[in-house]
């Protein structure tokens, strides 16, 4: 191991204490998993006359392991989140439902009309649609002219 | 069919080194080897990952950590992380025939055990493997001075809780 110039003793020391090997046994195990585990993901031969895609593409297309995967990468590791805003909509829910009763009631509850509110209503209409029909006899509508009208000066001479 | 890779010469030249950084930052044997199996088996699959790359080992480091935090995430914070593991410490120096040695080494894995994972692995980086804060930010993904802040801390860390074993060996 490098002694680094630009350490102090004590990181010196430390340096010095070796870290032990690693098992040698491990080296033909994890080599023959990972030769195995690349052999296996190398596609089929694609069979024109069947047509089928190769098995690897297949496993992946699966939607079981789709969801699986899924599963696993994107809501296990989060799961509190995801509970926590399950709740928060399942409360809005709840309350959306219980308040959507809440007009009808209200209108239930409104009391009948009275004859003075019936016959002021009446008016409103009839005064509505007075002002709503064409009236032909009224002059018409001047249309606005522009503001800055500038006369023009004719100087003969 | 993807070009083929040297994955024995690789393994020989790096396994060491990774299995040490992974046994510091993990403080659990099989853990490490389910790490350095994992990352054998994405090499092996995806050989393109080391085709513009000039220095290897900074790159296998920034791949196993990346590993070793996702599994870290996959189990969970109610299981035991890799600062709980402090506790339990799997022997990472190589044993020592000398008792007060013994003791130092012992003293020193605890230590080290007790810095936060992120000050750990810098820690690590920097004493056993010797690289520049650049190269230890590179495989960490986090700035320089990040990494050199880090290092700081924990060796003061330790510089603090060995310092009484240290003096009597010196």
């Amino acid at each position: 191991m490098k002694k680094s110039n630009n350490m102090d003793e004590f990181e010196q020391q430390l340096q010095q204490r070796p870290i032990r090997p690693a098992p040698a046994e491990w080296r033909a195990e994890i080599l023959s998993a990972a030769k195995a585990a690349a052999s296996a993901t190398q596609p089929a031969p694609y069979s024109l006359l069947s047509g089928h895609a190769p098995r690897t593409t297949q496993s992946v297309l699966n939607p079981a392991f789709l969801v699986m995967k899924l599963w696993q990468e994107l809501i296990w590791p989060c799961r509190r989140v995801w509970l926590g805003m399950a709740a928060i909509w399942f409360v809005v829910l709840a309350c959306n439902l219980s308040m959507g009763d809440a007009p009808k009631v209200a209108a239930s509850q409104m009391p009948p009309a009275s004859p003075e509110m019936m016959a002021a209503l009446r008016e409103q209409k009839q005064l509505l649609v007075q002002l709503l029909e064409p009236n032909t006899a009224s002059p018409p509508v001047a249309t606005p002219r522009p503001r800055s009208e500038k006369r023009q000066t004719i100087i003969l001479g | 069919m993807p070009a083929s890779i040297d994955l024995e010469r690789l393994y020989d030249d790096h396994a060491q080194a990774l299995f040490a950084f992974l046994l510091n930052l993990t403080r659990n044997e099989a853990d490490v080897r389910d790490l350095l199996q994992e990352l054998c088996i994405k090499l092996a699959r995806r050989p393109e990952l080391l085709r513009d790359v000039r220095d290897e080992r900074p790159f296998l480091i920034r791949l196993v950590h990346n590993l070793a935090i996702d599994l870290m995430r996959r189990r969970g914070t109610r299981e035991k992380n890799y600062d709980q593991f402090a506790a339990e410490t799997a022997a990472i120096f190589a044993p020592s025939a000398a008792p007060d040695e013994q003791a130092f080494r012992h003293a020193l894995t605890c230590a080290l055990g007790e810095l936060p994972t992120d000050q750990r692995a810098v820690v690590h980086l920097k004493l056993w493997e010797n690289l520049t804060f650049e190269q230890i930010a590179d495989a960490l993904e986090i700035p320089p001075n990040t990494a050199a802040s880090r290092y700081r801390y924990g060796l003061d860390k330790l510089r603090e809780r060995l310092r009484p074993l240290y003096e009597e060996i010196k």
